[in-house]
């Protein structure tokens, strides 16, 4: 039998005979937190509010002094910071997602480390080769630790150190081309980390990164299709989109997942608008488009749902 | 069956709780039921969200190409007629698609209409008015929760716009003090209000979170507009107002959810008050700390998460603005922080450690 659902106590007064009161006392102590979950606010409050003023507190003191602190003593401060928190990542005995969370945290000061380093010797690097190097560095712990937030922290530092190559170092890059190879390149990242999934953990049970990761790559192909179809026509971009969209709408179908084929459709959708848009942008075609889609979107949501149905059914 | 059995669950439940009799009408459908058959994935409730904005956002193009915004009379027609129209949406269909395509009608028909009677120069006070009473038509009418939750904040935001258009020297943290208090009204009395309008509870959460969003989100806008806030004794006083405001909250607290004596009640209430004493320099802490407490009493998740952060925000605001050098910021940080730890591993010991928690 399903648990008491807090909506039911909630319409209490609109479909029961229940006094006031009686639903004052239900909801207290139905509803609302009780006794336990106060103390462990008060507990965890007081904890997160002082570890947190403390740690700005000497923050602050060193932004106060950072100037006049010699060069060894700022590198030595960050490295030092490293290490400790590297060794206890691993000779601390806490759960295992301790001890990720502190490597994270590793691989993030990696990257202040290097910033620091380009400060204080104004080596004249630019963005492009921080990020890289970052990106390089931080790869053995991303690769051993197994844990989505840093694995996503990765995926984020290749697409900037791509951007930055395109900006920085490959200025012939045209937009559509480092947008394209953006799509690709996301593309290639969640689909092998899809095909992996029964294989590894890691995207088992962190979906939500994959998710991300799709999000990233149909942005990034829907942009670069938009920008083809209104602006400047590229047969390759095309062939890409259409490859990959039919690929990911066949697999889609194939292992019953709503959240791509929704992504693909959609992603579909905004294209035919921007398609009918490179025709005309009068007041006619505005209005079409807006017509356009609401009737897609109704049609795509109503399919899907019928899909989920007939999915659920089939289980 | 199932059904009927967890009818008879539930009235258990209420009965053992509140020591009465409880009837259920015969057209009581247990919430389960009610939410298998109108269950959404988040994946289309996005789709439904991104679907009617983008729809609209096209519309309102067209619109704009079509010239029609150089016509006052044709955008007041069209601003009437898209408020009608996301009136009358919600109450046809319940999906989210119309939902949010109903919501964007409504803020394009309140688009056209504040910016109709801008062009006909009409008086700031009367479009106020008139706003305020379009908007309470929606929520009485419309029973959508995105209408409620709009509409709510369009009135508190005219009417904020006419109290300073009317009393131009008001300190803005007065009006943070009474909405402080009208908010730890609603949160407290929510099974009064629940039991004295049958249909209210279409209305009350919609409009709970709109009051909880402006009251946290009215500092931030005074702060982005540079408002003068008037004389700093107005500023203590609405801060007292607050801390008294969390005072009662956490006497009540101590008393009814944690239950404590009388006596200890009273002891821990002081000891908070004195604790919080510092936050009347700045009310817009306290107003983050009350909203903190309100949420979590209640379990309004997305409440608590929002005021968090606004509370983040205000006290880094606050630290940002104070004209001290780093250093002696740092050393306030640092000795705030140690009290803190201090106080916590003296509650821990006189009161935690002999809990299971």
């Amino acid at each position: 039998m399903k648990k008491i659902q807090k909506e039911d106590i909630i319409n209490l007064s609109e479909s029961s005979n229940i006094s006031k009161q009686a639903l004052a006392k239900t909801l207290e102590e139905k509803v609302y937190n009780d006794r336990s979950a106060w103390l462990l606010f008060i507990r965890y409050g007081f904890l997160a509010l002082g570890i947190g003023f403390t740690i700005a507190g000497l923050i602050f003191f060193f932004a106060y002094n950072w100037s006049s602190i010699p060069k060894f003593a700022k590198m030595g401060i960050v490295q030092g910071l490293l290490i400790v928190i590297f060794v206890l990542s691993i000779v601390l005995k806490t759960p295992p997602q301790i001890g990720k969370i502190l490597l994270t945290a590793c691989s993030v000061l990696v990257g202040v480390l290097f910033a620091v380093f380009g400060q204080i010797y104004q080596t004249g690097a630019n963005a492009f080769d921080f990020f890289l190097a970052w990106t390089i560095f931080i790869t053995l712990w991303v690769f051993i630790t197994n844990f989505a937030p840093l694995s996503l922290l990765y995926i984020v530092l290749i697409n900037t150190t791509l951007v930055l190559y395109s900006q920085q170092v490959a200025k012939d890059w045209s937009f559509l081309f480092i947008t394209g190879l953006l799509f690709l390149l996301n593309t290639l990242i969640s689909a092998t980390a899809l095909a992996l999934k029964t294989k590894y953990s890691l995207f088992q049970r962190s979906n939500w990164l994959i998710y991300v990761v799709s999000l990233a790559a149909t942005s990034f192909g829907t942009v670069a299709m938009v920008h083809s179809v209104i602006d400047d026509f590229n047969t390759y971009i095309t062939i890409q989109y259409i490859v990959v969209a039919g690929s990911v709408l066949i697999v889609a179908i194939r292992y019953k997942d709503i959240y791509h084929l929704t992504l693909v459709l959609f992603s579909f959708i905004i294209v035919c608008s921007a398609w009918f848009l490179s025709f005309s942008d009068g007041e006619a075609m505005l209005l079409f488009i807006s017509v356009f889609i609401l009737t897609a979107i109704s049609f795509l949501i109503k399919g899907v749902l019928h899909l989920q149905k007939k999915w659920k059914n089939g289980e | 069956m199932e059904n009927k059995e967890y009818i008879q669950k539930l009235t258990e439940v209420v009965e053992q709780v509140s020591s009465e009799k409880i009837k259920f009408t015969p057209s009581f459908t247990p919430s389960d039921r009610y939410r298998e058959k109108n269950k959404r994935s988040f994946t289309i409730n996005i789709l439904s969200l991104l679907g009617g904005f983008l729809a609209s956002l096209a519309f309102v193009l067209f619109l704009f190409v079509s010239g029609f915004y150089k016509s006052e009379s044709s955008l007041i027609i069209f601003g009437l007629f898209f408020i009608s129209a996301s009136i009358l949406i919600p109450r046809y269909s319940k999906r989210i698609f119309y939902d949010t395509t109903s919501t964007c009608f409504y803020l394009i028909g309140f688009g056209c209409l504040v910016f109709s009677t801008t062009s006909l120069n009409i008086e700031e006070n009367i479009v106020l008015s008139g706003s305020i009473i379009i908007a309470l038509t929606t929520i009485l009418i419309a029973h959508s929760y995105l209408l409620t939750f709009l509409s709510t904040l369009i009135i508190i935001s005219c009417s904020i716009i006419l109290i300073h258009l009317n009393i131009p020297n008001l300190n803005i943290y007065i009006i943070l003090a009474l909405q402080g208090v009208l908010l730890t009204y609603i949160y407290l009395q929510e099974a009064s209000i629940l039991h004295q309008y049958k249909k209210a509870a279409k209305i009350y959460y919609p409009l709970r979170s709109a009051l909880t969003v402006s009251f946290l989100t009215l500092p931030l806008v005074y702060d982005m507009l540079d408002l003068a806030f008037g004389y700093k004794y107005y500023t203590w006083a609405s801060s007292s107002v607050l801390l008294l405001t969390i005072a009662y909250l956490l006497y009540h607290t101590f008393l009814k959810n944690i239950m404590l004596n009388k006596h200890k009640a009273i002891l821990s209430t002081i000891g908070s008050l004195i604790f919080l004493a510092p936050t009347i320099l700045y009310p817009p802490i306290s107003a983050g700390i009350l909203v903190i407490l309100l949420s979590f009493r209640v379990k309004y998740k997305t409440g608590f998460v929002v005021a968090i952060i606004a509370f983040i925000y205000f006290i880094s605001r606050y630290y940002y603005d104070l004209n001290y050098t780093l250093l002696t910021k740092s050393v306030f940080l640092l000795a705030s922080g140690l009290i803190i730890l201090l106080i916590y591993l003296f509650i821990k010991k006189a009161f935690l450690d002999n809990e299971k928690v």
